[in-house]
């Protein structure tokens, strides 16, 4: 499924954030310039797919109040696979993956998957409020109260109600569970909270739903807590990096990250 | 009270308000022949609550009203309100305060109940501005004033529409107060210097009247400064505007120069 448009003016998303923290050049040619990248990785479209076939999974539900056939949702990950396998970009490994084939790929997202749907039934039908909630809100600079130009942009995966309460459930796919560190310090949530409440949303819980990609997959539930403080941290990192970015700050950060990097064929040349 | 715990209130206080707590109202339809935008009056008590408390708050008024002729010979009711807005706590019956604000609101309505409440809700929502909540209306960020008025309003006859009067600056609190309220001056942050929404909406306009898809304005704007339009910088931004303004064949660059704040 494919994420909603981003709206025509000046916005910043958690992905942008991220990626200048990364490595400001990366930043720099993925969205100053606008490099062309080499190749998709592999876990970024993977990733897309099993999100896709989650998003199909809770739209019925939301939908018709019944579950999704299982053959029916993994179809919509191999669909959403296919697309990737065949689009103008070529998808290509981490080094650090296996020599994967793509047909043991897409096993590996059934398997995923398969291990979902058993999870998925035994906690039963949640109450969806909605799936892939878009949203944009202003954001502003906790020290001086500066309303930033960039609102804040982003795509929750699914808000369900929970005891009167709506929870924010993030869906992710990784090599294994998620760290303390992970689930402590993710920008992300805080971003979800902040967003949840200036949408009128109120005070949301926050939970990472993660399916590793282990031999034996295996799901982990996250509930997650930020505080007043988690949130002036994160608005002064966007900050930081939107002031940083406006001055041109754009070295590189060489590192393991190049090895997985789409424009580390460009990186090294120079501007654009 | 600490300055740390005064630090942290004057920040609730002042943080921005969500989108759907402004109030716009068009000039054509207020008859004030100009547009206004501002917060809410219930989202400003709301705010006092969330962060004072209930009872950490107080507003004393008077409020005067005078019987005018509009210009088609009807009569409205000019009303002004001079308004204290106190900060502070409840100890044994007295209401102890630690910070004050004065402001004048004004209002003109058909009704006189209308212009009594809108003077008041001028004034009150001034007053907090001055303890940051809602001051965006008053910094530039949003119009100063957004009560919006009744459809029946008229302009006065003496061809002055006054909606609202100059405050009087904040003063302290009496030295009985258990500590003096000196909010936190802000600090300065580095300008920034990337365009303005508007500006990067006057070149997807511009663009697509001259009939630019946008990958080829993208790819246009990419040649000429060397990045992406919503990273032009505001002066790349008036040069790209002004290029393009002249290839549409209109002379609107300037209405897309208008910094925030400069809309009137």
């Amino acid at each position: 499924m494919a994420r909603p448009q981003m709206p025509e003016g000046l916005y910043v998303s958690v992905s942008q954030v991220k990626s200048f923290l990364m490595c400001p050049r990366k930043y720099e040619l993925h969205y100053i310039l606008r490099e062309e990248p080499a190749f998709v990785p592999v876990a970024l479209a993977f990733g897309s797919a099993i999100h896709a076939a989650l998003a199909a999974h809770y739209g019925a539900i939301k939908a018709t109040g019944e579950l999704l056939r299982r053959d029916l949702v993994l179809d919509v990950f191999r669909d959403e696979w296919a697309k990737a396998v065949e689009g103008p970009v070529p998808l290509q490994s981490d080094e650090d993956d296996d020599e994967s084939s793509m047909d043991q790929i897409v096993d590996k997202g059934v398997s995923m998957l398969h291990a979902f749907s058993e999870y998925a039934g035994k906690m039963g039908k949640p109450d969806v409020e909605s799936v892939e909630q878009s949203f944009a809100v202003s954001i502003y600079d906790p020290a001086t109260g500066e309303v930033f130009e960039e609102q804040l942009v982003g795509a929750v995966d699914l808000i369900v109600r929970e005891d009167g309460h709506r929870v924010i459930v993030e869906h992710k796919t990784a090599a294994k569970k998620y760290s303390l560190d992970q689930i402590r310090f993710d920008l992300q949530p805080t971003a979800y909270q902040l967003s949840a409440r200036a949408m009128g949303l109120g005070e949301v819980g926050l939970r990472y739903q993660v399916i590793t990609k282990t031999k034996v997959p295996a799901i982990q539930i996250a509930e997650l807590h930020r505080d007043e403080q988690d949130e002036q941290d994160f608005l002064r990192t966007v900050g930081g990096v939107l002031r940083a970015v406006d001055a041109g700050v754009s070295y590189p950060i060489r590192g393991w990250q190049c090895r997985s990097c789409p424009y580390e064929h460009t990186c090294r040349g120079g501007a654009s | 009270m600490t300055q740390d715990e005064k630090k942290k209130v004057y920040a609730a206080l002042a943080a921005p308000f969500p989108e759907h707590c402004i109030q716009r109202t068009e000039g054509r339809v207020t008859g004030r022949g100009y547009d206004t935008a501002g917060i809410g009056y219930q989202f400003i008590c709301n705010r006092l609550n969330e962060v004072l408390g209930i009872g950490g708050w107080r507003a004393h008024r008077t409020v005067t009203v005078k019987g005018i002729t509009t210009a088609k010979g009807r009569t409205a009711f000019e009303a002004i309100c001079d308004l204290t807005l106190e900060l502070g706590s409840w100890e044994n019956g007295e209401f102890l305060v630690i910070a004050e604000s004065l402001a004048d609101g004004g209002h003109t309505s058909m009704s006189e109940a209308d212009a009594r409440k809108g003077a008041y809700t001028n004034a009150l929502k001034k007053a907090a501005a001055m303890f940051g909540c809602g001051r965006q209306a008053y910094e530039g960020t949003l119009d100063d004033d957004s009560v919006p008025a009744e459809s029946t309003f008229e302009q006065p006859q003496n061809g002055v529409t006054v909606s609202t009067l100059p405050a009087q600056p904040q003063r302290m609190a009496p030295a009985t107060a258990a500590t003096p309220a000196v909010l936190p001056s802000r600090p300065t942050a580095p300008s920034r210097n990337r365009l303005s929404s508007k500006q990067l909406a006057a070149i997807w306009a511009i663009g697509r009247k001259i009939g630019y898809e946008q990958s080829t304005l993208r790819t246009h704007i990419k040649t000429t400064f060397g990045v992406q339009p919503e990273f032009l910088s505001r002066e790349q931004a008036s040069q790209a505007i002004g290029a393009l303004s002249k290839q549409a064949g209109n002379g609107h660059a300037e209405e897309y120069e208008r910094q925030p704040g400069q809309e009137g």
